[in-house]
């Protein structure tokens, strides 16, 4: 167990200490106890009855008759609360019964007791604007019989439950009516939209067929149809789909939705612009880059790629926010899906958002864009990590031999991921001039680095075998095992 | 006089920390609504086929520490093979096991021994061998085998083995979602001005479950009465409890059964502390200390989806044995970085969640019974306040159970998982009985394991036997 520092010590001292301010600070239910004893003795000895409240309990107590006369005195003697008058319980036999069971159990005096420390409690802490409403609360609950409270509470619970249940309830119907719903009128829009493409039926007749669609949920579900049918069929088709879209409206359902206040509306809105009416969606776009919730402006972003095949990128020029790695893969994905024209990534590599100059070097390195050699070799001054190790990765990749001296310069001052990567490029870009730099690194206490430099070596060219070899004989570095480590295809 | 100020702080005390705990659990259940919510909309708007499809998905390495499995290890590495990612690695690690864990995987994945050099980044109990599969289909399939050295250790040679800028810590007899791996990096991706640094799951519970061939088939209610309190413990304790915790970015604990780290800080921060049962609990601080003291701005995510499926013990043995051992796992998380306690350096993990654990994880089932035992003692001396002791009582309960059914409620919308009514009136049954019966006897359990930890200095597991799912249904 960790041994507790002074300082540590300093700060349990104070919290403990707080902690005992914090309990004397509170009411101390206990220490008024005698004269909560001397007041309730007084009560009783003389029926110095103060509220109906504690009538009403006392009369549970001393049975019907006598509490009922008791509380018409006190009622009669305190003019606020006769003015009130409303407290003022008769009960039945059966329920005096209960009380006195109830109070039996429970024991008078610790009723008495609690509603006094409760109004104690209100006296001594609460602000005198919120005393009296809290004086007269814990007064008006003390008319009713203890019972009462408890099966008050009870209900309480079981409304709180049953409330949940409803909702559960109702939120599962509600949930497989609709569901039941979308499924007909989907398949029905379905079916239409099918004979209309497919020549069966005309336009007019069409329009007939497609049922409800002044509700917003029914052009909702027609709207996803669009969708799907856009992704789905090509051709003809293809260019009809928009039109039908434009001719029913919903194009303006889907603006309208751009402009909603809910990001999930707007993503919503984007989505079926892009697809199916591009031209207006080509406008608002650049609206939406810079949102500022991350998953729209990843959605108008993907969107940009798609509807800009002449320049898909020109919008990481004009970026405010960084352009996350999950927003990288997304738009990678729809330029490769919608194939895209590749343009030069080297336009972004000296933007001043890191992300975005991260996800120029690794698609330059995926295109094996060759010509930008002089931007890449800039960015190996980078003060972050990442930019240089997918620097060190381009030049590896695209085999930029004249970058091997500048990363072998960076070896001894960068970080351990770095130094892998640079010796993995040697094993691409290096020569015999290189074999001095590895069997150093082989010599180094380094694992990771040694078996690299071991792949390195081994792959270079037959020369570096020999070397391999020559290094085993001549050392105790167990250069074999790394040797079958390294030339295992699977590893 | 001293009877009587003894009893006042007594009482005093106990009030407030009933307020406050009550209060906490309560501001807990509406962040959790919150970010539900919040989850809900994230994931209809998020399309996985770009990773999916993607050649810049880094690589996961899947760590699976196997001790004495054979009885399902085939099935459990023929589920991991089928993970829907395009680029991971399967590590399993034998943990010294007596029975035929090891032959079994050789035999039926075609493995031959293969000599390997090893870093060994963090220090661990010796590897015997490693072993490689003749199968091309099974290429990225590696088993460790190594002297026995406990499932921290194991996860320590993992690491070592492992080659992707990411792992994943599993239990090898969970059953993990086929689309898990996507899920879990989706929040590493998406973080532009922190690290990542670790997510975590929620945890189903599979006893009662429909499973063939590794893969879930059927969702049901436990029909064990144990494993069915669990289920509402587990609602309560990911989808009311932890969810708010990420939100807040106070989350200490990410399960044993599946959690995804980022290797490199993994193994700054020294992996997986060996000599502790409260592994899990203890990297995540660990990590969360290291990222702090390097003045990096970090985050520890949390994917509400149900993406790991683990039978729980179905004896009180068994989960009397499991609860000790997770008090204790907390008490040496607790202690072990106590520096954390109140110190602002931490920011809101010392401020607030530390503190959180002190006071209302490890210290409530102590306090509890303190207030029991006083309340005895009160009962048979003195005259107790009959009417606050009922009131109390049934608010406690009122209280529980409410947020219990709200904790059902919660899963129903958020995944509709039991989804037959007689299902929900089960759970609702069981949520009604729960704070009788389970409530009780979790206390005992963490208070055996506070005895445990400080009197008698245990540090062993204890045996965890399971059913297995191999002819479940």
């Amino acid at each position: 167990m960790a041994s507790i520092h002074p300082k540590q010590k300093k700060r349990i001292i104070y919290l403990l200490s707080s902690i005992c301010i914090l309990i004397f600070l509170t009411p101390q239910e206990s220490i008024g106890k005698k004269n909560i004893d001397n007041q309730i003795s007084t009560l009783r000895g003389n029926s110095n009855i103060t509220s109906d409240a504690n009538a009403s309990l006392y009369a549970s107590l001393q049975g019907a008759t006598t509490a009922i006369k008791d509380t018409t005195v006190s009622v009669s003697e305190k003019k606020e609360n006769q003015s009130e008058g409303k407290s003022e319980l008769k009960f039945s036999r059966p329920q005096n019964e209960i009380n006195r069971i109830v109070l039996w159990l429970v024991g008078d005096n610790n009723v008495l007791e609690f509603r006094h420390h409760m109004i104690d409690f209100g006296n001594n802490n609460l602000p005198l604007f919120l005393r009296k409403f809290y004086i007269r609360l814990v007064e008006r609950t003390y008319t009713f019989p203890i019972i009462i409270l408890f099966l008050l509470f009870i209900i309480g619970l079981v409304l709180n439950v049953s409330a949940v249940l409803l909702f559960m309830y109702f939120t599962n119907k509600r949930k497989n009516h609709k569901e039941r719903y979308i499924n007909i009128y989907r398949n029905s829009y379905e079916e239409v939209l099918r004979s209309y493409l497919f020549g069966d039926i005309e336009w007019d007749l069409a329009l007939l067929k497609l049922k409800k669609l002044k509700k917003t949920l029914n052009r909702k579900i027609l709207t996803e149809v669009l969708l799907t049918f856009k992704e789905n069929l090509r051709g003809e088709m293809d260019s009809q789909i928009p039109q039908i879209f434009i001719k029913l409206g919903l194009e303006k359902d889907s603006l309208k939705l751009t402009k909603s206040v809910l990001y999930h509306r707007r993503i919503e809105g984007l989505k079926a612009l892009t697809n199916l009416d591009p031209e207006n969606a080509k406008e608002i776009i650049p609206n939406y880059l810079n949102d500022k919730h991350f998953l729209v402006r990843t959605e108008a972003q993907v969107s940009y790629v798609r509807l800009h095949p002449e320049d898909p990128f020109e919008f990481l020029k004009t970026l405010t926010n960084p352009f996350p790695r999950w927003t990288q893969l997304s738009a990678f994905y729809i330029f490769r899906l919608h194939q895209v024209p590749v343009p030069a990534f080297v336009d972004y590599l000296e933007s001043e958002i890191p992300t975005v100059r991260n996800f120029s070097l690794r698609m330059i390195i995926f295109f094996q864009q060759l010509e930008n050699a002089s931007a890449i070799y800039r960015q190996l001054d980078s003060p972050l990590e990442m930019t240089r190790f997918l620097s060190i990765r381009a030049i590896n990749d695209l085999r930029l031999y004249e970058g091997k001296s500048i990363i072998k310069k960076m070896f001894q001052s960068e970080t351990g991921n770095n130094k892998l990567e640079i010796i993995k490029a040697i094993k691409n870009i290096g020569n015999n001039e290189d074999f001095d730099f590895l069997e150093s690194i082989i010599r180094s206490d380094s694992v990771s680095l040694k078996t690299e430099a071991c792949r390195s070596l081994y792959y270079v060219n037959n020369e570096g075998r020999e070397r391999l070899n020559v290094l085993n004989q001549n050392s105790d570095l167990k250069i074999d095992q790394f040797l079958t480590h390294v030339t295992d295809p699977r590893n | 006089m001293v009877k009587e100020l003894m009893s006042g702080i007594f009482e005093n005390f106990f009030l407030i920390y009933a307020i406050c705990i009550f209060s906490l659990y309560l501001w807990l259940a509406i962040v959790s609504a919150r970010e539900l919510i919040r989850n809900h909309y994230h994931t209809r708007n998020t399309n996985y086929d770009a990773i999916i499809s993607s050649p810049f998905a880094p690589m996961i390495t899947v760590i699976a520490p196997a001790f004495n499995e054979s009885l399902t290890i085939v099935e459990n590495i023929k589920a991991l093979l089928a993970l829907y990612y395009p680029n991971f690695e399967i590590v399993v690690v034998n943990d010294g096991s007596k029975d035929n864990t090891l032959e079994k995987a050789i035999e039926a994945f075609d493995l031959e021994k293969v000599t390997y050099v090893v870093d060994y980044k963090i220090p661990c109990q010796e590897i015997r061998g490693i072993y490689k599969s003749r199968k091309r289909a099974f290429n990225n399939l590696t088993v460790v085998d190594k002297f026995n050295g406990g499932k921290a250790d194991a996860l320590n040679s993992g690491i070592n083995m492992a080659k992707g800028d990411y792992f994943i810590s599993i239990d090898v007899d969970s059953i993990i979602d086929p689309y898990a791996l996507q899920k879990m990096i989706k929040p590493f991706l998406e973080e532009p001005h922190r690290r990542v640094i670790a997510t975590g799951g929620v945890i189903g519970i599979a006893n009662s479950c429909k499973i063939i061939d590794g893969q879930l088939i059927e969702i049901d209610v436990p029909s064990n009465l144990w494993a069915r309190f669990q289920v509402i413990e587990y609602n309560r304790a990911f989808l009311m409890g932890r969810l708010a915790w990420s939100r807040l970015d106070g989350l200490l604990l990410i399960s044993g059964a599946l959690g995804l780290f980022d290797k490199e800080v993994a193994i700054g921060c020294g992996g997986y502390y060996t000599k502790t049962v409260g592994e899990d609990m203890e990297l995540v601080v660990r990590m969360r200390k290291y990222m702090a003291e390097k003045k990096i701005k970090y985050k520890v995510g949390y994917v509400p989806d149900p993406l790991c499926w683990t039978e729980v013990p179905s004896t009180l043995k068994v989960l009397g044995s499991q609860r000790n051992r997770w008090t204790r796992g907390t008490i040496d998380t607790l202690f072990i970085h106590w520096n954390i306690f109140l110190n602002r350096k931490y920011g809101f993990m010392g401020m607030v969640s530390h503190p959180f654990w002190v006071f209302f994880e490890w210290l409530a089932p102590i306090i509890e019974i303190f207030g029991i035992i006083y309340f005895l003692i009160i009962a048979l001396i003195g005259s107790p306040n009959w009417p606050f002791f009922y009131v109390m009582l049934f608010f406690v309960y009122a209280f529980s159970i409410t947020f219990s059914t709200y904790a059902i409620l919660y899963d129903l919308l958020a995944y509709n998982r039991y989804k037959k009514k007689r299902m929900i009136v089960r759970l609702l049954l069981t949520a009604w009985i729960e704070p009788i019966i389970f409530h009780p006897l979790v206390v005992y359990w963490a208070l055996r394991g506070n005895f445990d930890f400080f009197i008698r200095k245990k540090k062993t597991w204890g045996n965890m036997p399971r059913m297995g799912f191999a002819n479940q249904k």
